[in-house]
């Protein structure tokens, strides 16, 4: 997936400023950077939620995402919302369409898989947050046909317990050889994570490289790690 | 016993009416107030059809339902351009708007008069001329709505539409086309109401623009509210409790004149009752 001088701006705020960037197949790509510097802005950008004002962007049709702030069918179970999101359909197709025992059986395996089985028939809004969080990367995980996979982080708000479980459902769709675009604030995690990064900074790309050269690199440490 | 069976006839309509306006306002999120204007469209048509042309009962349902579809198509379309509480004025709008056109399109509604004698309905030959056979039909009707609902509700569609109420946003981020969704919803919900509004001009056989009033229309949303939404039981509850009520009333002896009254006051006090202890309505699983 390539991006060419993305912009976006938001009244006066320009919050995309010519962002490229290129992500691979079968790799993690990590996008980091401080607080309100576009990370979001570029992913809502990438996946039509907002329209690009300038810029080109090559990607599959196929893409499925997570938000930030948890974007959920909150009246709907854990497995409704996992069955939702397998593949998108027609209305007409829909009216006739009764959730077959295989497609139940791949939602149930992934409700398995974040550890909510207890929770299968549960409505999501009665959910704890971080259950919910968990919903949310399991429901951008059931859609059958992506090609690429936006989460917009992920980590935030899960627990111990929970964040190996969803390190080794990344990996396994980074073996799929999907596209994988991450945004996490936790340089563990990018560390361990991802085999390529981009820092964002006020809407502009000021470093990009492998984990070790982008948390290395002087211009990062100062606009945010803060060092 | 006439008495009962008229009250099970008008019950076995509205219980209709009440289901497929939960499968708009409930489900799908979409507060339009404009069905009592569907519902009269299916009552004139088959009104006119019927008695000026001389058409058959189930010829003029279904032109009732090619009507209602184009105009409910179009009206959910013009509609579908405002948000939130701009949709739900320009929803009084239409019900405005077809309320004024059965009242001035004197020629073929009758206007402020209405249509009298509406012949009763033939169905496959046979004449239902006694109230009892009538509420047989209704019956049948009423039954084959609650199973299509169900069908509707359980399959892919009924999650769907209720995904989108939830967060239409995400919905349309799954790649599901919102804007059909609600428009069929639209559509469906319209036709149901159409088909109810034909039976109860043959039932009646008199009709006037009264009964398709904006008042009508949140008379039906009160069933919904009181029922609750997104649930099946809930309308169908709210419909026979709200059709049941002004009887109890009269049961009660009081005067009509003075029953009318209470018995608004009473559904206000009952709205404000449920808005305070139970906002999801009696047997409702959603609150807006
Ligand atoms: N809908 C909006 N309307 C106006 N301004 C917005 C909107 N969304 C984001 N912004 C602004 O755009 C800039 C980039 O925001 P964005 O949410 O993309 O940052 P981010 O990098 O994701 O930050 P965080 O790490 O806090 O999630 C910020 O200045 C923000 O205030
Ligand atoms: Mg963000």
């Amino acid at each position: 997936m390539k991006t060419y001088n993305i912009n976006h701006h938001f009244g006066g705020i320009q919050a995309l400023n010519d962002v490229s960037i290129f992500c691979e197949e079968g790799k993690i790509t990590g996008l980091i950077g401080p607080n309100g510097s576009g990370k979001s802005t570029l992913v809502n950008v990438l996946t039509n939620v907002l329209h690009r004002m300038h810029g080109k962007v090559e990607n599959g049709k196929h893409f499925a995402r997570t938000f930030q702030d948890a974007k959920l069918w909150s009246n709907l179970t854990v497995l409704e919302s996992f069955l939702m999101a397998q593949k998108s359909e027609s209305w007409l197709y829909s009216i006739f369409h009764f959730s077959s025992l295989e497609e139940i059986k791949s939602a149930k395996e992934i409700i398995e898989r974040i550890e909510l089985t207890h929770h299968t028939n549960t409505k999501v809004r009665n959910l704890s947050y971080g259950q919910r969080k968990l919903v949310e990367i399991g429901r951008a995980l059931s859609v059958t046909n992506s090609q690429i996979l936006y989460l917009d982080e992920p980590f935030a708000g899960l627990s111990d317990i929970s964040t190996p479980l969803v390190k080794d459902l990344i990996l396994e769709e980074k073996k799929k050889g999907k596209v994988v675009l991450i945004i996490e604030h936790d340089m563990n995690i990018i560390r361990t994570l991802c085999d390529y990064v981009y820092v964002l900074d006020a809407g502009k790309v000021i470093a990009e490289g492998t984990p070790d050269e982008c948390l290395n690199n002087k211009e990062v440490k100062e606009a945010y790690l803060g060092l | 016993m006439d008495y009962i069976i008229h009250i099970l006839i008008i019950i076995s309509i509205f219980v209709p009416l009440a289901l497929s306006l939960d499968l708009l306002v409930g489900r799908t999120g979409i507060l339009s107030i404009t069905h009592a204007g569907m519902y009269g469209l299916g009552a004139y048509t088959t009104a006119i059809l019927t008695k000026t042309y001389g058409v058959s009962f189930l010829t003029s349902v279904a032109v009732g339902i090619l009507v209602t579809v184009c105009a409910s198509y179009m009206l959910s379309k013009v509609l579908s351009r405002l948000k939130g509480d701009y949709y739900t004025l320009g929803s009084f709008g239409a019900n405005i708007i077809l309320f004024s056109l059965f009242m001035n399109l004197t020629p073929l509604t009758g206007g402020p008069m209405g249509i009298f004698n509406i012949p009763q309905a033939v169905i496959f030959g046979i004449p239902v001329t006694s109230t009892l056979a009538f509420l047989l039909v209704s019956l049948v009707f009423m039954c084959l709505v609650i199973i299509f609902m169900q069908m509707i509700t359980t399959s892919r569609f009924g999650l769907i539409i209720q995904a989108i109420r939830d967060d239409t946003l995400a919905t349309e981020v799954f790649g599901y086309n919102v804007k059909d969704f609600k428009t069929v919803a639209f559509v469906i919900s319209a036709s149901i109401a159409s088909i109810a509004g034909s039976l109860y001009s043959t039932y009646i056989s008199f009709i006037d623009p009264s009964s398709f009033t904006l008042n009508e229309s949140i008379f039906m949303l009160t069933m919904i509210i009181i029922g609750g939404f997104a649930s099946k039981r809930g309308a169908i509850f709210g419909a026979v409790f709200v059709i049941l009520l002004p009887e109890l009333l009269r049961f009660v002896g009081l005067p009509d004149s003075i029953a009318a009254q209470l018995r608004v006051a009473i559904y206000g006090a009952i709205l404000m009752y449920l808005m305070y202890k139970k906002p999801t309505g009696v047997f409702g699983n959603y609150t807006p």
